[in-house]
C-alpha cells in the first residue's frame, strides 16, 4: 500500500485505506474516493496527482494525495 | 516508427518541421522587439518568447513520438491549438490596436493586422491541427491510437 | 393562481446556471460574479396561468456542508419550504451525480431530475433507459440539453405537474444496514416527543441528517436542551464508522440504479486526460498558462481601446455642445464636471470590464481554468495560500469587488481572510489611469516599465502579506487542495456572452453607483463654500486636503495629492479626475503637475505605489465587510493596508532620494 502521492502516471489503483477521519475525509468521500474504489492516475506532479474514478476527474493536492492509501491493481 | 503506416509517418516529419519555424518566428520576433528589425514581423518580445515555448512542446512532441505515440499526439495537438488560438488572439488584439489608431487620427497600416508572428507559424501549424485531432478523436472511440 | 417556488440543485459544473438562464431568461435578478455561482439567483418564468419562481443554488456535491456555498444550498433546501426541487444531472456522470441524488430523496419535498447534456452522453457512447430511471427513483425524469434549449417546455410541464399534485412524494428509499437504522428509529422517536423543534423537517429526515453529522442541527438542538440518543452518548469513533456506513449505502444505491439505466460503451482512452497530461505537466504547465494569461491581458486592453475613443469623442462632444449653450455657470459647471465627468469615469472602465468577464467566462466554461487552479497550486501552497484563491486573484487585476465575492469557495476560514486580506494588492484596473498619469509625466518613455514594477510590487507585497499572515497569525497550513476537474467541453460563444452581460450589468449597478455618486461628491467639495474658485486651496476639498497633509508630509505628498487620496478611497476611478478638478482642468493636467515644483519624479513614484497599496475603493470594503462578517477583520485589512503603504511609499521617497542625490 502506497500513499497516492508515490504512484506514477498512467497506473490503475484501488483505494484501501482513508488516513484520518476529518474534513478531508468527509470531502474525499463524498466526491466518491471511498475504500474499494478504483482509480486511474492521469498525472503526478511532484506530490499531486489528478485521478479519476468512471468518468469524473479529481485534483488532489500533496496534502491530500498522501492521505489516499492505495494498491496497484 | 518502423510500423507507421503512410499518413502517420508525414503527420511526424510535420511536427518537427513546425517545431524549427515556430522557434524561428519566435526568435525573429523577439530580434524585433530588441531592436533588431528586419521588418518582418511586430516587435513583440513576450510573444516570441511564448513562440518559442510552444516550439519546445513540438520538440517534446517529436521526442515522444519514437516510444509513447499518445504523448506525441498530445503534445503535438496542444502545440498547434495553442498556436492557433493564439494567432486568432494576436489578428484580434492587432484589430483593436489598428481601430484605435485610426480613430485618433493617426497613420496606421492595414498590413499589422497580419504583421504578427503568431499568425504565420499557425498557418504552416494548420494541416498539424487537422491530422492530429483527428488521431485524438480516434484514440477516444476505441480505435487503437496507433494505427 | 398561486406562484410556484421550485428550487435548483445539482452537483457544480452540470449546467445549472445555464439552465436558469433557458427557464429565466432576462427575468432575473442576480448578485453573481464570474468564477462560481455563489449567491442565490431567483428568476420568473411565466407559462399559461402559472407563475414559476426558480432560484438557482450553488452546486454541491452533497449536503454536508463544509463551504459558504454548500450551507447557502443546504439551508435553501432544508428551511425555506419550496414547492419542489429540480435536481439537475449530468447525463455523462451519472452515478457520481446520483449520489446528490439520494440524499435529496430524503427530504420528502417532491422532486424532478432533469438529465442534462443528453447530446454528449449520446457522443461518447452512453445510453440511458430513462424510463428504467424514473421507476427506481420513483421521481420523473426529463431529458434535456440545457445550452441549446431542449426539453425545457417538458421539464416547465413537469414541474406544474408535480408541484400542483397536492399527494406526498415517496421516492425510493435508500437500504442503511441495521446497525444504522436501529439507531435513527431511536432518535427519530426521541425528537419525534419534542417534535415543535424541528419546523418542516420530519423527525425521521433529522434522525438520519444527525447521523450524517449535521453540526448545524446538533448545535441547534443542544441550545434547546435536549441529548440526542446515540449522538450524545456514543464516542468519535463509533459516530464516524456510522457516517461511513451510510456514506457506502449511498454510493451502492447509486451504483445499482446505474448499472441498472445506464449502458456505456467500451472503455477507451479520453482524450480529456491526454490533453490533461499536457496541460499540468510540472514543467510547461505553469508556462502555458502564463501565455493564456498574457494574451487574455492584450485582448482586455486593445479590445477596449477602440470603445475608450469612441467616449472620449462623444464626450468631447457633448462638452462642446454644453459650451456653445448659454446656462448658470454654476449648472454648466454641475454638468459638464460633474455628471459628463461622473459618467465618462464609470464608462471609460465598462468594455474592459465587460472583456474581462467574458474571457473568464469562456475559460471556464472550456473547463481549463480549473487545470490552471492545479497547476499554480503548487507555488501558491509555498507562500501560504490555497490554490483555489487563484481565481480571486486574477479577477482582481480586473476589479477587487467581484474577486472578493468569489472567495466563498475556499474552505477554511482562514484561507479565505488570508486572500481577502491580500486581494486588494493586486492592481485593479480602476488604479491604472494613476500610473498612466504619473508615470507618463514624470518617467516619459519609461512609464511602460514602471507601470510594470508597480504591478510585480502588488504581486510581491500581496505574498509578503500572506507569508506574515499566515506563519505569524494563523500558524497552520492552507487546507489540502480537492477540486474536480470538469470534461473539457467546446465554450458556447451565445452562453459566454450571456454570463457576460449579466455579470456586466450586476457590476454596473453595484460599482457604476458608487464611482457616480463619488464624482458628485468631488464636484460638491470643490465647488463649495459658493463662489470658490473651482478646485482651488479655498474650496471644501482644499481645507481638508491641507489639514490632513502634516500626515502626508513625510512622504512628500502636496495637498492635491492628499484630496486626491480622499477621494480614492471612494473610488480609484475619481482619482485623476479629482486631480485634474485641483490643478485647474484636465486637458491641462499633465502639463500642470510636470510644472508644479512640490513634485519630481520620486514623490510621483511614491504616490503611485501609496495609490497601489494603501487600500480597496468603497465598493470593495462594503464586499470585504459582508464577506469577512466581522468589523474586527475589516478593520485589519484596511489597518494593514495603510501601514503596508505607508512603509513602502516611505522607503521608496527616501531611498529613492538617496539614490538620485536629491
Amino acid at each position: 500500500m502506497v500513499p497516492l502521492s508515490f504512484t506514477n502516471t498512467g497506473e490503475k489503483v484501488v483505494v484501501r485505506s482513508i488516513c484520518g477521519t476529518g474534513h478531508l475525509a468527509k470531502t474525499l468521500g463524498q466526491l466518491g474516493i471511498i475504500i474499494g474504489i478504483e482509480l486511474t492516475i492521469i498525472q503526478k506532479a511532484k506530490e499531486s496527482v489528478i485521478v479519476r474514478i468512471g468518468e469524473s476527474r479529481y485534483a488532489l493536492g500533496a496534502g491530500a494525495a498522501s492521505m489516499v492509501l492505495v494498491e496497484p491493481l | 516508427m518502423e510500423h507507421t503506416t503512410y499518413p502517420h509517418q508525414y503527420l511526424y516529419g510535420w511536427t518537427g518541421i513546425v517545431a524549427l519555424t515556430t522557434c524561428i518566428a519566435g526568435i525573429i520576433a523577439i530580434m524585433e522587439g530588441a531592436g533588431i528589425g528586419t521588418g518582418l514581423f511586430i516587435p513583440d518580445i513576450p510573444g516570441g518568447c511564448i513562440l518559442i515555448l510552444l516550439s519546445a512542446l513540438f520538440a517534446t512532441a517529436v521526442m515522444k513520438g519514437r516510444t509513447d505515440r499518445p504523448g506525441w499526439i498530445s503534445f503535438s495537438y496542444i502545440g498547434a491549438l495553442l498556436l492557433v488560438v493564439f494567432a486568432g488572439c494576436a489578428i484580434l488584439v492587432e484589430t483593436g490596436n489598428f481601430l484605435t489608431l485610426i480613430m485618433e487620427g493617426e497613420e496606421a497600416h492595414l498590413l499589422t493586422i497580419v504583421s504578427s508572428s503568431f499568425i504565420w507559424a499557425a498557418i504552416l501549424a494548420i494541416p498539424l491541427l487537422t491530422g492530429v485531432s483527428r488521431l485524438l478523436y480516434r484514440c477516444s472511440c476505441g480505435g487503437d491510437c496507433c494505427e | 393562481m398561486k406562484d410556484i417556488r421550485i428550487l435548483l440543485a445539482g452537483n457544480p459544473n452540470v449546467g445549472k446556471t445555464t439552465l436558469f438562464n433557458s427557464l429565466c431568461g432576462v427575468h432575473q435578478h442576480t448578485g453573481n460574479y464570474p468564477g462560481v455561482t455563489v449567491e442565490i439567483k431567483t428568476g420568473k418564468r411565466q407559462m399559461n396561468e402559472h407563475s414559476i419562481i426558480v432560484s438557482d443554488l450553488p452546486g454541491t456535491y452533497s449536503l454536508s456542508a463544509f463551504t459558504p456555498d454548500e450551507q447557502v444550498a443546504r439551508d435553501a433546501l432544508l428551511t425555506s419550504g419550496p414547492d419542489a426541487v429540480v435536481q439537475i444531472i449530468d447525463a455523462t456522470n451519472i452515478e457520481r451525480n446520483l449520489f446528490l441524488t439520494t440524499q435529496l430523496m430524503e427530504i420528502g419535498l417532491p422532486m424532478i431530475i432533469a438529465l442534462n447534456m443528453c447530446d454528449l452522453a449520446e457522443e461518447q457512447g452512453i445510453t440511458i433507459d430513462a424510463d428504467c430511471l424514473e421507476k427506481n427513483l420513483k421521481i420523473p425524469v426529463v431529458r434535456i440539453v440545457a445550452r441549446k434549449g431542449e426539453g425545457i417546455e417538458e421539464l416547465i410541464k413537469t414541474i406544474i405537474r408535480v408541484s400542483t399534485n397536492k399527494t406526498p412524494a415517496f421516492h425510493r428509499e435508500v437500504e442503511y444496514p441495521h446497525s444504522v437504522t436501529s439507531h435513527i428509529s431511536e432518535i427519530g422517536n426521541y425528537l419525534g416527543a419534542h417534535g415543535t423543534l424541528l419546523g418542516s423537517l420530519s423527525p425521521h429526515y433529522a434522525a438520519i441528517r444527525l447521523m450524517e453529522g449535521d453540526e448545524h442541527l446538533e448545535k441547534m438542538l443542544h441550545e434547546k436542551g435536549l441529548t440526542i440518543p446515540f449522538i450524545d452518548t456514543s464516542d468519535p469513533a463509533e459516530r464516524d464508522g456510522i457516517v461511513e456506513d451510510i456514506l457506502l449505502a449511498r454510493y451502492r444505491a447509486a451504483e445499482e440504479i446505474t448499472t441498472c439505466s445506464v449502458k456505456c460503451s467500451m472503455g477507451r482512452v479520453m482524450p480529456g486526460d491526454l490533453i490533461d497530461q499536457v496541460l499540468t505537466h510540472r514543467i510547461f504547465g505553469i508556462p502555458i498558462f502564463l501565455s493564456c494569461m498574457w494574451f487574455a491581458f492584450q485582448l482586455t486592453f486593445s479590445a477596449s481601446n477602440p470603445f475608450l475613443v469612441g467616449i472620449e469623442y462623444i464626450f468631447g462632444y457633448l462638452t462642446e455642445l454644453m459650451n456653445s449653450v448659454e446656462m448658470d455657470p454654476f449648472v454648466r459647471s454641475f454638468l459638464s464636471d460633474g455628471v459628463i465627468g461622473g459618467v465618462g469615469s464609470v464608462l471609460v472602465f465598462v468594455p474592459s470590464i465587460f472583456v474581462m468577464f467574458l474571457l473568464l467566462s469562456i475559460l471556464e466554461d472550456t473547463g481549463y481554468l480549473a487545470r490552471a487552479a492545479f497547476v499554480m497550486d503548487r507555488l501558491m501552497h509555498s507562500v501560504g495560500l490555497h490554490g483555489r484563491s487563484f481565481i480571486p486573484f486574477l479577477i482582481g487585476f480586473g476589479c477587487n469587488v467581484p474577486a472578493i465575492m468569489a472567495t466563498r469557495t475556499l474552505q477554511s476560514k482562514a484561507d479565505r481572510i488570508i486572500t481577502i486580506i491580500t486581494i486588494p494588492f493586486m492592481s485593479c484596473a480602476a488604479r491604472l489611469p494613476v500610473y498612466v498619469l504619473f508615470a507618463g509625466v514624470f518617467f516619459g518613455a519609461a512609464a511602460g516599465n514602471v507601470i510594470f514594477f508597480l504591478y510585480v510590487l502588488g504581486i510581491a507585497v500581496a505574498i509578503l502579506s500572506a507569508l506574515i499572515f499566515r506563519r505569524l497569525v494563523f500558524r497552520d497550513e492552507p487546507s489540502p487542495f480537492i477540486m474536480e476537474l470538469p470534461p473539457y467541453r467546446k465554450p458556447s460563444g451565445f452562453a459566454a456572452a450571456v454570463h457576460m452581460w449579466f455579470k456586466g450589468r450586476e457590476y454596473l449597478k453595484r460599482a457604476g453607483l458608487v464611482i457616480f455618486g463619488g464624482v458628485i461628491v468631488v464636484w460638491a467639495l470643490a465647488t463649495l463654500p459658493a463662489g470658490v474658485e473651482y478646485g482651488s486651496a479655498d474650496s471644501l476639498a482644499g481645507i481638508i486636503g491641507q489639514a490632513l497633509q502634516p500626515v502626508f508630509a513625510p512622504l512628500g505628498f502636496n495637498w492635491q495629492l492628499v484630496v486626491g487620496l480622499i477621494f480614492g478611497f471612494i473610488a480609484k476611478e475619481v482619482v485623476v479626475g479629482s486631480l485634474g478638478t485641483l490643478y485647474g482642468g484636465e486637458e491641462m493636467l499633465e502639463s500642470s503637475l510636470a510644472a508644479d515644483p512640490t513634485l519630481h519624479p520620486i514623490i510621483a513614484l511614491a504616490y503611485m505605489v501609496f495609490v497601489l497599496l494603501y487600500l480597496p475603493c468603497v465598493a470593495a470594503l462594503g464586499v470585504i465587510r459582508q464577506e469577512m462578517r466581522s468589523w474586527k477583520w475589516t478593520g485589519i485589512a484596511i489597518g494593514w493596508g495603510i501601514l503596508v503603504a505607508y512603509v513602502f511609499a516611505f522607503i521608496i521617497l527616501h531611498v529613492g532620494s538617496l539614490v538620485i542625490g536629491a
